[in-house]
C-alpha cells in the first residue's frame, strides 16, 4: 500500500513517455481530422452514407450524442475544426494539456458516434486513450496544486497503461475460445477475405508460417500485460507489435486501428531517436 | 480505488459468456456510451466475400464493393478506410439477416439492414456521379468462403 502511495504522491512519473504519448496522439489527432474533412461531404453532409437514426439516452448520456443528434450539417465541421486545432496545440506546446484533451475526448466522441459504422476498434481505443490522458500533466510544474496534479498524473498514466493490458489480454483471451484460432488457420482464413487482404494473399493455403503466425498473435497478445513491464525484454517485445500493427494497417487494410495501437506503445516506452541516428 | 472500480466494470461488461452476461446488464449505466469497448479483434474470423453489383439508368453493371476494395488497396492512406468499412460491416450485418438463397427481394424497409446499405450505396452514388439516378438496380452477391456457397439478392429501387 505504502508503494502505491509513494507512486501516486512522489513525482510526476513517466515524464518523458507521457509528453511523447500526448504528443502522438496529437499528431494521429491532426492525420483523422484531416482525413476526416477530405471525406467531409461523405460523411457528414445531408447526403451521407451514415444511417441517422436519433438517440435517447438519459441526460448525462446525452453529451457525446450532441452531434449525432443534430441536423446541421456545419456543427460537424466545427467540430472537426475544434479538434484539429486542439490536436495541433497538444503537438505543439504541453501548456493547457488537461483542457485540450478534455476538448479532444469530447468532441472525437461526438464525432466518432456521427459516423459509427465506419469505426474500427482502434477508435474505441482512441476515445478511452483521450479520457485517461485528460489526467496527465504536460508540462509537469510544481505550484500550490502540484500534489494534486502528480496524483492526477500518476493515476492517468496507470489507467493508460491498464487500459492497453486489458485491450492485448481480452483480444488473446477470445482467441483462445474460437476453433479457428486453435486450429491455426485464423490467419489464411482472413487472407481469403478480400477486404481484410491483398489480392497476392487471397489464394494463400494454411501452412507451416501461417500457423506459425496465428500461435505467435496469439501468443503475443496473452503476453503482452506481463512482459511489457519486464524492462530489458520491452522493447524488443513492442518492436514485435509495431511489425504486426504495421502488417494490420497496410495488408489488412485498417491503418487506422494499426497507428493508434503503436501510438499507445508509447506509454511503456519513449525510443531515444538519437541513438538510433 | 476508482480505477479498480472502473476496470471491474469495464471487465465484467466485456466478459465473453456464451449465455447472457447478467453482470453487462448491472454495469451498463456506468459503462455506455463514454466507456464502451470491445476487444475480440477477428475472433470470430470473418467468413464472406461480397460484391454489390449496381446499375444506374442506362449505365454498365459496375461491382461498387470491387471497385471501392481495389483503390483502398492500391493505397491503404489514400482515405478509403472509412467508406469500405461502412460498406463491410453493413453488408455483413445485412447478409446475417436474410436468407441464403438466390432471390429478388422487396425494396421496403422490414429489414434494417438493408436500409442501412441501401443509404450507402444510393448515396455514395450521389457522390460519385454527381446526381441521383432514376433508375437503381442492385444485386448483393454473398460468398461464404468456408463453405464454398454462393447467393445473390437482387433490388429494383424505387425512387
Amino acid at each position: 500500500m505504502s508503494t502505491l502511495i509513494r507512486y501516486l504522491f512522489e513525482d510526476f512519473r513517466n515524464k518523458e513517455e507521457a509528453r511523447f504519448l500526448q504528443r502522438l496522439l496529437g499528431m494521429f489527432l491532426v492525420y483523422k481530422c484531416l482525413y476526416l474533412l477530405l471525406n467531409y461531404s461523405l460523411l457528414f453532409s445531408e447526403s451521407s452514407i451514415i444511417y441517422q437514426n436519433d438517440v435517447h439516452l438519459s441526460w448525462w448520456r446525452q453529451a457525446v450524442f450532441v452531434l449525432f443528434n443534430s441536423e446541421s450539417t456545419a456543427l460537424a465541421f466545427i467540430f472537426l475544426i475544434i479538434a484539429l486545432f486542439s490536436a495541433i496545440a497538444v503537438v505543439l506546446t504541453p501548456r493547457y494539456s488537461r483542457l485540450l484533451f478534455f476538448i479532444l475526448w469530447f468532441t472525437i466522441n461526438n464525432i466518432n458516434n456521427k459516423i459509427f459504422s465506419t469505426l474500427s476498434g482502434g477508435d474505441h481505443l482512441l476515445q478511452h486513450f483521450l479520457f485517461f490522458s485528460i489526467f496527465l500533466s504536460g508540462n509537469f510544474g510544481e505550484n500550490q496544486f502540484s500534489e494534486v496534479s502528480k496524483v492526477l498524473h500518476n493515476t492517468g498514466l496507470i489507467a493508460l497503461k491498464i487500459q492497453l493490458c486489458f485491450v492485448y489480454a481480452f483480444a488473446g483471451y477470445t482467441k483462445l475460445l474460437d476453433p479457428d484460432w486453435m486450429n491455426g488457420t485464423a490467419i489464411s482464413d482472413v487472407f481469403m477475405i478480400n477486404d481484410f487482404s491483398l489480392p497476392a494473399y487471397y489464394n494463400i493455403q494454411p501452412g507451416l508460417l501461417t500457423s506459425f503466425l496465428n500461435y505467435t498473435v496469439i501468443a503475443y497478445q496473452l503476453l503482452f500485460s506481463v512482459v511489457v513491464w519486464i524492462k530489458p525484454l520491452k522493447k524488443w517485445f513492442l518492436l514485435i507489435g509495431v511489425i504486426q500493427h504495421l502488417f494490420i494497417a497496410f495488408v489488412l487494410g485498417l491503418p487506422s486501428f494499426g497507428f493508434i495501437m503503436i501510438v499507445a506503445y508509447a506509454i511503456f516506452h519513449k525510443p531515444n531517436f538519437k541513438n538510433y541516428v | 480505488m476508482y480505477l479498480a472500480a472502473h476496470f471491474t466494470a469495464i471487465f465484467l461488461y466485456t466478459l465473453p459468456t456464451t449465455s447472457e452476461n447478467k453482470f453487462k446488464y448491472l454495469v451498463f449505466p456506468y459503462v455506455y456510451p463514454y466507456f464502451h469497448q470491445d476487444w475480440r479483434m477477428f475472433a470470430p474470423i470473418p467468413k464472406q466475400n461480397f460484391n454489390v453489383f449496381v446499375k444506374c439508368d442506362n449505365e454498365e453493371w459496375e461491382d461498387l464493393f470491387y471497385t471501392i476494395n481495389s483503390v483502398h488497396q492500391k493505397n491503404r492512406l489514400a482515405g478509403n478506410e472509412a467508406l469500405l468499412l461502412a460498406l463491410s460491416n453493413s453488408l455483413r450485418y445485412y447478409a446475417s439477416s436474410v436468407e441464403e438463397k438466390t432471390k429478388t427481394e422487396t425494396d421496403d424497409q422490414s429489414n434494417v439492414n438493408y436500409v442501412v446499405l441501401r443509404k450507402i450505396i444510393t448515396n455514395y452514388l450521389i457522390h460519385k456521379n454527381g446526381t441521383a439516378a432514376k433508375h437503381v438496380q442492385i444485386i448483393i452477391g454473398i460468398k461464404d468462403v468456408e463453405r464454398n456457397i454462393r447467393h445473390y439478392h437482387y433490388y429494383k429501387l424505387h425512387n
